[in-house]
């Protein structure tokens, strides 16, 4: 097996991560600029828009960008057609750019045009790897994951587009009641179940962490997509829906303590900023729950608020925390995998900036807890600097991926650990090396 | 002679974890045979997304450090374990 072998194009992948970085700080300042519009009504057009932004133009692409680049890689098969991401993305982010402009001016046409774009680029993109995942030959709870989550990806992509399309021709009435299913089909069916399945590959690969059986992974995962296919039954009856709220906030809760489980086993015991990140997203999961809860029973600023730590927080801190691992390898990949740069070459690690990372990060988990706050105290005051810290550390944590294209890595090769071939060795390992024969 | 290229391939770095192949434990067995240095070695993960890199760091490093020409074999049985890192390594990860 060779996973190498079947990397996408460093630049298919990049498009997708370029704009998405752009959006994440866009997004963020949009919600910053509107705040008192969004704390006063948590579903109007302001609101709307800065989600449909943060949703689409900035996770949706990173996301379809990174499973561009792992799904070959983790999954050892090569993409079906290069061609049809990248007019997935095109459709993708073109309709981002139109839905949101579309909620924010108020034009249907705009939204609808928007939706369609969306809905087509999804489902370009979910067929392209259908396609690709009929070569996988090992399904395991990874695989299993990421196909279940692509097809409540173009579910909910769909039934967007069927909302908007009926806010203009009203073919069914019940779809006005619809923005939960829709809600929850893409954040915790798709995006969720996603990251999760795919941490139970990154996790260990990067954290040292082999060895964790996964048969409480599958009842998360299981409860996550099943949850999220459910919420197709709260369209026509809307009072189903804490059947689906279970199902997924039971899951949800159960990943978090095997994912929990899984990193106490890791060999890495430091988790530099990636890692980090995306353990404090986890760790962020039962508060996600409760506030969700909170919503259900119908606490006032509990949806703002839950909103915010689902997106904002379980969803962003993740992507972030992830970009910050394979930005870096992207492009150390790009720069200095071949022959003729060795000697040359940096660690991964050293391509971004440790200390920018670092506040980056903060700023967004402060800023992430103070928007939930400024829901909870209905405070536009609060949510509007909470949203102007976030959007800071979202723009620092760009500027930081960015750069790792031109850094060259400065640590020097004799001061790093286990960089030159030591003298006679006594180590038991060196010693079984040489002597194991096939 | 093996002793040498396993030296040599101390030199040679996982660029995420900034620690040697040897001491990660990858190197399953280095061997002198009159068609070359025969080096067996596996990988962390079959996932691993540096796979075609360190295979060719591992030839070339082994083939300049024996003069001869350099024969990488990577199997996958047995399995990588973490108990495969060597002290050092550990205690550079854990730290």
């Amino acid at each position: 097996m060779n996973a190498s072998h079947h990397a996408p194009p460093f630049s298919l992948v990049w498009r997708h991560l370029a704009l998405a970085l752009v959006a994440f700080p866009v997004a963020l300042a949009g919600l910053a600029w509107a705040a008192p519009e969004v704390v006063a009504n948590p579903r109007g057009p302001e609101a709307l828009a800065v989600v449909h932004l943060f949703a689409v133009g900035w996770v949706a692409l990173v996301v379809m960008g990174a499973l561009t680049q792992m799904i070959p890689v983790v999954l050892a098969v090569p993409l079906a057609s290069h061609r049809a991401i990248a007019g997935s993305h095109a459709l993708t982010a073109l309709g981002a750019l139109a839905m949101t402009l579309g909620f924010a001016t108020g034009t249907p046409y705009a939204l609808m045009a928007g939706g369609a774009a969306v809905s087509a680029g999804f489902a370009i993109f979910v067929a392209t790897l259908a396609v690709t995942l009929r070569g996988v030959k090992t399904w395991d709870l990874t695989a299993i994951a990421v196909a279940g989550a692509l097809g409540l990806m173009v579910t909910g992509g769909l039934l967007g587009a069927l909302m908007a399309a009926n806010q203009r021709w009203v073919f069914w009435p019940a779809l006005f009641g619809a923005m939960p299913a829709h809600a929850h089909l893409l954040t915790v069916g798709w995006l969720t179940a996603l990251t999760a399945g795919v941490s139970y590959k990154l996790l260990p690969m990067f954290s040292l962490a082999y060895g964790h059986p996964q048969a409480v992974g599958r009842w998360a995962l299981g409860l996550l997509l099943g949850g999220g296919a459910l919420w197709l039954l709260t369209v026509p009856l809307p009072a189903a829906w804490p059947l689906p709220a279970a199902l997924q906030g039971t899951g949800g809760l159960i990943y978090a303590w095997d994912a929990h489980r899984l990193l106490g086993r890791r060999k890495k015991r430091r988790l530099e900023t990636g890692l980090g990140m995306a353990a404090r997203a986890i760790a962020l999961l039962p508060l996600v729950v409760a506030t969700g809860v909170a919503a259900a029973l119908g606490v006032p600023g509990a949806a703002g608020a839950y909103g915010v730590l689902l997106l904002v927080g379980w969803i962003g801190w993740t992507l972030v925390g992830y970009l910050y691992k394979i930005v870096p390898f992207l492009v150390w990949v790009q720069r200095f995998s071949r022959p003729e740069s060795a000697g040359k070459r940096p660690l991964a690690t050293e391509l971004v900036d440790a200390r920018l990372a670092r506040v980056a990060g903060d700023a967004l988990t402060i800023g992430t807890l103070g928007m939930a706050l400024g829901f909870l105290g209905q405070h536009p005051g609060g949510l509007r600097a909470s949203a102007a810290l976030a959007a800071a550390g979202a723009l620092v944590a760009a500027y930081d991926l960015f750069q790792s294209q031109h850094r060259k890595g400065a640590t020097p090769t004799w001061k790093r650990p286990f960089s030159t071939p030591s003298a006679a060795s006594s180590t038991p390992n060196s010693a079984s090396a040489s002597s194991i024969s096939g | 002679m093996e002793k040498t290229v396993l030296d040599a391939l101390r030199g040679v770095l996982d660029p995420e974890f900034g620690i040697s192949v040897v001491d990660l434990g990858l190197i399953y067995g280095v061997e002198v045979q009159p068609d070359g240095v025969h080096v067996r070695m596996t990988l962390t993960t079959p996932s691993c997304p540096l796979h075609d890199t360190i295979l060719e760091d591992v030839e070339r490093t082994a083939a300049a450090a024996s003069g001869t020409r350099a024969i990488v074999e990577l199997v996958w049985e047995p399995a990588w374990v973490p108990e495969r890192i060597s002290p050092e390594a550990l205690a550079q990860l854990q730290a």
